[in-house]
């Protein structure tokens, strides 16, 4: 944690608002970026971006013994989204592999694939990507937009996600053998 | 090397994490393993593709209107007001002693004034000589009537004339603080 981080929390454990505000500001686009990467919209994104900061606000106590507040911050924020996320599990279903696909889906990924037109293909294909990072389970894709998207390191996922570094190494390995396989005419 | 492993060590392989010995390793099998080597490069491939998946700016407008909301849910709800507890006035109570002292004064005088008017009341009453002596308990006063002559009197019958003078009130106890009353020790 940075030493202006660092000053900020200690502000706010001590009932400073404006602490609080400023620490809004400074990582609001981090967590709003990671809940898009989770949640694949707007909407929920904004939903877990919001709850995330109200639940630090609510947790104003606990924050005195933590060592890395954005670790903090991302675990609440990783911990809504995948509660959304199964809440919600009806219209989005994560799939275990391509045979378990909808065959709507696989049709619209092949379709997006084979697109010819040059000047959408960038669109598409970050479409593609981004419904195929949707399809993985909750925790292969926090530990896949964390690491690959977002460039966090190991150590950093597994402190956010609260699990030793070989389970990030595990789920990254499976997350991107999946995702290999279901992108692989992009390959 | 088995090819398993290398698959698991793949990323600490992209990302230079590995130490020299060990990236060796991974090397010279990927050199002779097709499989793995076509395993890395869409290893890389993949890591390229991920960067599309950069999500779309909501714009500025929306980035005010989150923080907004967020303080709004947060800071901007919190009770501003809080009950008070009763606390013992501070520095602030001593602009209230000149009122305080004013109010003593003129109930110091107006105790005053009625005891001189009681005093000339006894002083021209015949019954003063027959009140009863009860020196050592509360004792005899000496005042000088405003018309002329000596009276005695005792204090009791003096305080009756006062409101609130009952023998232990604040009235009394501050009657003979201000020593309008002389004591003479004695009853002539």
């Amino acid at each position: 944690m940075s030493e202006e981080t660092k000053v900020l929390v200690q502000r706010f454990i001590e009932g400073d608002h404006e602490a609080y505000a400023e620490l809004v500001r400074r990582y609001k686009k981090k967590v709003y970026s990671l809940a898009y990467q989770m949640m694949g919209n707007h909407i929920d994104a904004d939903e877990v971006t919001q709850e995330t900061f109200v639940r630090v606000f609510e947790k104003q106590p606990d924050l005195k013994t933590i060592t890395y507040f954005q670790s903090f911050l991302l675990r609440i924020a990783t911990n809504y989204a995948i509660d959304l996320l199964r809440r919600k599990q009806k219209r989005s279903i994560s799939f275990e592999d391509e045979t378990e696909m909808l065959p709507s889906v696989q049709a619209e990924m092949a379709e997006g694939i084979a697109t010819p037109d040059r000047n959408l293909e960038n669109l598409e294909l970050s479409e593609i990507i981004s419904r195929a990072i949707d399809r993985l389970p909750p925790r292969q894709k926090i530990t896949i937009a964390l690491h690959d998207v977002e460039g966090y390191s190991m150590t950093e996922v597994a402190m956010t996600l609260g699990c030793p570094e070989a389970t990030v190494r595990s789920n990254l390995h499976i997350a991107r053998s999946k995702l290999k396989k279901w992108l692989a005419k992009k390959l | 090397m088995a090819c398993q492993k290398i698959g698991y060590y793949l990323d600490d392989f992209l990302s230079g994490r590995l130490l020299p010995a060990e990236r060796g390793e991974i090397e010279a099998h990927i050199a002779t393993c097709p499989e793995c080597k076509k395993l890395l490069e869409q290893d890389k491939k993949l890591l390229a593709l991920l960067k599309f998946s950069a999500i779309p700016d909501p714009g500025e407008e929306y980035w005010l209107n989150l923080e907004k909301s967020i303080l709004s849910r947060t800071v901007d709800s919190q009770p501003t007001t809080r009950i008070q507890e009763w606390e013992f006035p501070k520095r602030t109570s001593w602009r209230y002693i000149p009122v305080l002292a004013a109010v003593i004064i003129l109930l110091m005088i107006s105790i005053s004034s009625n005891l001189s008017s009681s005093g000339n009341q006894l002083a021209s009453d015949e019954k003063a000589s027959q009140y009863v002596y009860e020196a050592g308990v509360i004792g005899d006063y000496y005042f000088e009537s405003p018309r002329g002559g000596d009276a005695v009197g005792l204090l009791p019958d003096l305080m009756e004339a006062l409101p609130l003078s009952a023998p232990g009130s604040a009235a009394y106890n501050l009657a003979i603080i201000m020593q309008v009353w002389t004591p003479v020790g004695g009853h002539n």
